[in-house]
Order: C-alpha cells, then structure tokens, then sequence
C-alpha cells in the first residue's frame, strides 16, 4: 500500500514538474514573440503602433530608427568614453540652427526648434554595461501632444544590456 | 594718456570677446571625425523629412550645405583630402536637392495663386448686390489678401537668405579653389561643384524674371477687365436711358439709325482696342526677352571675370613664386662668390702673396 502511495506521489510530482515546464516554455515563447527589436546592446518589446524603419537602419552600422505615424525614433550606441553633457551638446547641435533647449534634466534634455514648421525633440541618454545609449524622438510640434503617450509607452518597453 | 590704455584695453577685449564667440560657434557642429557625426546627419534627415514646407525645406537644405562647406573647409585645413573629397560629393548631392525643391516651391506657389484666384472669381459670381453679408466677405477677403501679402513677404525674406547663403558659399568656394596646397582632384570637384551653384543661380534668376514678366502681364490683363466691365457699365447705362427716351419720342427710325451709329463706333473702338493689346502683348515679350538674356549675360561676365581674376592670382603667385626662387638663387650664388674670394683671401694670406687680380 505504502508503495503504491509513493508511486502514485512521485508520479504527481513529475507531472506537476513537467506541466510548470510546459507553461515556462509558454511563457518564453510568448516573450520571444513580443520583442520589436533586439540587438546586443538593447531590446524593445513590441509595442502598438511603433515599427523599425529597416531600410534607413541597414545602411546604419551605430544607429536604429524606429517609427510611429508623425514621430520618430533614432537610437544611437556611442562609446563610454563621452560625457553626457558633451552628448547632449553633440545632439543640440545636430537640430538646425534655430533649435532651443527647453528642459535639461539629468538623463534627458527637451529640444524644440524655432521655424515655422517647429520640430521637437525629447532626447534620453541611458547607460549600458559597455555602451551608452541615446534615444532621440523626433515629432512635429503640432501633433507632440498625440505622441507624448506614445514615446511613453515606447519607453517603458526599453531593455538594456 | 590715460584715454590711450583705455582705448587698447577695449580692443584687446573685444578681440579676445569676439575669438571666443567664434570658438563657441565653432564648437557648434559635430565633424566627421566625431562620433556622432552619422547620428547628426540622421537628425538632419529626419528633420527635414519630418518639414512639408517647400520653402522651408529648402531654407533647411540650405543650411545643411552650409554646414557640409564648413566641415570641407575644416577637413582641408587637418589634411584630410579623402574625406573632403567625400565631402564635396555630397555637397553636390545637397545644391541638387536644393535646387529641386526650389523650383517645387516656386510650383506651389504657382498652384496656390491659381487656387486663390479662382476662389475670388467663384466669390465674386456668388456674391449678391445687396446683401447684408457683403461687409463681411469683404471683411474675409481683407484678411486673405493680408494673409497672401504676408506670406509674399515671408517667400521674399526666405529666398533673399537663400541668395545670400549661395553668394557668401561661392565666394568660400572661390578661396579654396586658389589654394594651392589642394591636389587636382580635390580642385576639379570644387570646381564643378561652383559651376553648379552658379547654374543654378542662373535658372533661379531667369525663373525669377519669368515670374515677374507673367505676374506683371496678370496684373494688366485684370486692368483691362476692369476696364471692360466699366465701359460695359457705361454702355447698359446709355442703353437704358436711350430705351426711356426711346418710350418718351415717337422717332424710332431716327433713333435706329443713331443706333446703328453707335453701334459701328463701338465696333472700330473694339477693334482699336484688340490691336493696341496684341501689340502691347509683343513688346511685354520682347521686353522680357531682353531682360532675362541681359542678366544671363551679366551673370556669364561675372563668372568670367571671376574665373580671369583666380587665373591673374594663380598667375601673380607662379610669377612670385619664380621671383623669390631667382632671388634664392642669386643669393646662393652671391654667397658662393663672397666664399670664393674669402677662401682666396686666406689661401693669399696664408702664402703671404697678395693677389692683385
């Protein structure tokens, strides 16, 4: 009797392994399929409305574009050798002329440029293990509104390595 | 004296005040030696894709070969031909674009005048004598037409820049042309590159002129309407009381013959009128012809004139350059000669003969 018990318990067990098994292996395979991006330096999960533009990345070796309606995305990998503060300076003066600095924050600076078609830009620098990162986002000043949610969401969606 | 150290304390400042602004301008672009220089040239990309703007399209092309010319003028000066070279290639790519959108531009303006045009017409048919809403459509068609003379004005300032910026670049573009430490092919794209900007200063200019020759005739044609409608005016008025006199007098048959009279004369008026127009019509053309070959003829003698000047220069610096080596020479020669006569001076006093040659 005692050894039908144990058979019968070592023989739940394993199926109960074997099932948690089977649901990890579902749960990967669900994450694997939920990744937008991914490289050795980062990882973007997949996220409504945003897309790799993959004509302007392959001709890029240091940087990935992204896109989503009116706004845009460019994440560049730079070398750990530069400041933030030199970034953030390399990056204002990437914008046209009339470009203005409206928010500096520690990680993260506000551009808005002063035409008459103004763009603005929202630019976060993040640290890697060997590398850091900036993502520039890009958008018409008329529809940034609309994209604040969208660069939100596409923020938390970010993974570093 | 005092006044004296003042006055040279100010300069000194304002020199050192004025080298660090330019440093800081300096300072304000990224190089293609620097690591984000292919992130930048995205941003600039993207930017422009991001502006639907012609104008506005071509004022940010416009500063992007600005700043190409630059990034030339400083790769040049580190030594780095390949990369200028590169460089120069793209800035061609850049006058291209920008010629391109340029004469985009002018095309939507063309189509946004035609557009506004038949607005005012549809508005003008639609409109009723004695409405209450006249006052304000006419309010409405104020602010159009101010909105149009703004944005005329703005189009102006925007290709007055873009004039501006494609002068101060030839005249960048001459300087590094009579450098002479630039091997040929660097000199040859240069070259080609400062062909091109002036050609297409030329289409800009004779497009410019075209412009003005079509917007002057527009405005005549509406004059002349204008002046249609009027007389048409007159004549329903002369009508309409010759009908009332007409009901009043019991001479018809006289009144037919004036008529007819009238009627002739208004014939040989119209008839006047159509030759005096089409040959108003030929001289416009042949005003316009003339201006438009004028100033490509003045733009072919200033390229001329500015091709014989960096020949007389290039000249001017050979002809220096074989001075200063005759010069060198003579020089040696005459310092040859001192030794000569030294060495003989010694051998003499050595011997303890002198030689009275």
């Amino acid at each position: 009797m005692k050894r039908a018990m144990m058979i019968t318990c070592l023989f739940l067990l394993c199926a109960c392994g074997q099932g948690e098994d089977a649901t990890n292996d579902d749960n990967n395979s669900g994450q694997t399929e939920a990744v937008l991006y991914e490289n050795d330096v980062f990882q973007i999960e997949e996220i409504d409305g945003w897309s790799v533009d993959q004509e302007a990345t392959a001709e890029q070796e240091q940087n990935v574009i992204f896109s989503n309606g009116t706004t845009r995305l460019i994440v560049s990998i730079v070398s750990k050798e530069q400041t933030i503060d030199t970034l953030k300076k390399d990056v204002q003066s990437s914008f046209s002329k009339k470009v203005e600095l409206i928010e500096d924050d520690e990680n993260y600076i506000a551009l808005l440029t002063n035409r008459k078609e103004n763009i603005r830009g929202d630019v976060y620098f993040h640290q890697g293990s060997e590398h850091q990162l900036i993502f520039t986002f890009m958008t018409p000043e008329q529809h940034y509104q609309e994209s604040k949610n969208q660069i939100n969401a596409f923020n938390e969606g970010i993974t570093i390595f | 004296m005092k006044l004296k150290i003042w006055l040279s304390l100010a300069t000194i400042s304002v020199f050192f005040v004025g080298n660090t602004a330019f440093a800081n301008e300096a300072e304000e672009t990224v190089t293609p030696d620097e690591e984000l220089y292919d992130t930048s040239i995205l941003i600039e990309e993207t930017e422009l894709a991001l502006t639907e703007e012609q104008m506005e399209r071509a004022l940010l092309l416009d500063e992007f070969a600005n700043d190409r010319l630059s990034e030339i003028e400083a790769t040049i000066e580190e030594g780095n031909i390949e990369e200028a070279e590169q460089l120069i290639e793209q800035y061609e790519e850049y006058l291209e674009r920008l010629e391109s959108e340029l004469e985009e531009s002018e095309e939507e303006q063309e189509a946004s005048e035609e557009e506004t045009n038949e607005e005012d017409n549809e508005v003008e048919r639609v409109e009723l004598p004695d409405s209450d809403d006249n006052d304000e459509n006419e309010q409405g068609e104020d602010s159009d037409e101010e909105n149009q003379e703004e944005s005329a004005e703005d189009q102006d300032k925007s290709e007055e820049e873009l004039r501006e910026s494609a002068k101060q670049r030839t005249i960048i573009l001459q300087a590094l042309l009579e450098r002479e430490d630039l091997p040929e092919q660097a000199k040859a794209g240069i070259a080609k590159a400062l062909e091109n900007q002036k050609r297409a200063e030329e289409n800009y200019l004779r497009a410019k002129t075209e412009k003005a020759v079509s917007d002057e005739d527009e405005d005549e044609q509406e004059q002349e309407k204008e002046e249609e409608e009027t007389e048409l005016q007159e004549e329903r008025e002369e009508e309409a009381a010759e009908q009332v006199e007409e009901e009043n007098d019991n001479e018809a048959v006289v009144k037919a013959e004036q008529k007819q009279n009238k009627a002739e004369k208004k014939q040989q008026k119209a008839e006047e009128k159509a030759e005096k127009k089409q040959q108003k019509a030929a001289e416009k053309a042949e005003k316009a012809e003339r201006k438009a070959e004028e100033k490509i003829e003045k733009a072919e003698e200033k390229a001329n004139k500015a091709k014989e000047k960096a020949q007389e220069k290039q000249k001017k610096a050979e002809e220096k350059a074989q001075e200063e080596q005759e010069k060198a020479e003579e020089k040696n020669e005459k310092k040859q000669a001192k030794k000569a006569q030294e060495n003989r001076q010694k051998e003499e006093k050595k011997n303890g003969k002198p030689n009275h040659q």
